[in-house]
């Protein structure tokens, strides 16, 4: 893989049962051996270069492209901001956490990882998200639950899931 | 999952000893029912509260949103009354009463709330973090939540003062660290 370049996220192989969800439906009869076996994190299956493997025609426009580079600096400031707000209630201070801002400003192309982050664990990303899409997807969810469930609904029919 | 071993020693939290407070409850990080340091201090545990509109996080009725980091001791006091909790002059124990206590930071902007245990001890929410249980309001203070400035009551029949065996115990506690 080379750095600077796009790769398609095609699906999760999870290491103790070694079964592989395919999240891309567009992918959806794929074989495995047309994976190029390239491991992204040790969990995500990637393809090396999707225009092997699907015709442009038949991209999906608003398709899941993984940009590696931006994907650990995305991780790195993830883990900088639940570990500097862990004991925080305050959402004032959780949302204008330094590493948060730099998410939020990463626009659009954080939406996918986002996502993806409040689909492995309910973090505070409702914020985040309301910022970037422009409005608030869960507006009137009473839980944290219904929210989460709201946005993940709208990732998936956005296809950013 | 519960481990508080993170508040011991970190700078945020300089008042904290391993003498002076024990882990209450597993971390909420990783669950969807989320509630934090505010719904805890009033008695809830179903809900995440801060005056924010934005869906999954509650407001009591119809008290203002505030803009972030610009959050009121007024709209919190607001909030603790629609429980019920009015404002009262320190975090004593009274025999028949609740007490909470309202942390603010230099600016007088909400950070925290804690709220005081039948044993003369407080419990704490932090964040998405465990529930501790503090012998001391002060115990928490600091950089993060600021300090304990305002406080609150309410009735509660139930609330008697400890007996002397627990505050006997409690005594020990201090003296030798048992948990």
């Amino acid at each position: 893989m080379t750095e600077g370049n796009n790769y398609w996220l095609i699906g999760r192989m999870f290491p103790s049962s070694g079964a592989v969800s395919i999240t891309a439906p567009w992918f959806s009869n794929i074989s495995l051996e047309q994976v190029q076996g390239r491991v992204s994190r040790g969990l995500d299956l990637v393809i090396q270069e999707s225009s092997d493997l699907i015709a442009p025609h038949s991209r999906p426009t608003n398709a899941l492209v993984v940009d590696q580079a931006l994907e650990k600096e995305f991780e790195r400031l993830v883990a900088n901001w639940k570990r500097e707000t862990r004991a925080q209630s305050s959402l004032g201070e959780i949302f204008t956490n330094d590493s948060y801002q730099r998410i939020l400003g990463m626009g659009k192309d954080a939406l996918p990882m986002i996502l993806a982050d409040l689909q492995k664990a309910p973090g505070h990303w409702f914020y985040a998200l309301e910022k970037i899409v422009g409005h608030d997807v869960a507006s009137g969810a009473k839980t944290f639950g219904e929210a989460r469930d709201n946005w993940l609904q709208w990732g998936y029919k956005q296809n950013l899931i | 999952m519960r481990d508080c071993s993170w508040v011991v020693g970190n700078p945020q939290f300089s008042n904290v000893r391993p003498d002076n407070f024990k882990c209450s409850s597993d971390s909420t990080e990783d669950v969807e029912e989320k509630y934090n340091c505010i719904a805890w201090a009033v008695g809830k545990k179903d809900a995440f509260w801060w005056p924010r509109q934005l869906g999954g996080y509650h407001w009591p009725g119809n008290l203002p949103r505030e803009p972030l980091n610009r959050e009121t001791i007024k709209n919190f006091e607001d909030a603790f009354l629609t429980e019920g909790f009015i404002r009262c002059s320190d975090g004593k124990w009274e025999d028949g009463f609740e007490k909470l206590a309202l942390y603010v930071n230099d600016s007088d902007i909400p950070k925290h709330a804690a709220r005081l245990l039948p044993n003369g001890a407080w419990t704490s929410k932090m964040g998405d973090s465990e529930d501790i249980e503090h012998d001391t309001v002060h115990v928490v203070e600091g950089d993060l939540y600021g300090k304990a400035k305002v406080f609150f009551k309410r009735p509660n029949p139930l609330c008697q003062k400890p007996s002397k065996l627990t505050t006997f115990l409690l005594s020990l506690r201090r003296i030798f660290g048992m948990r």
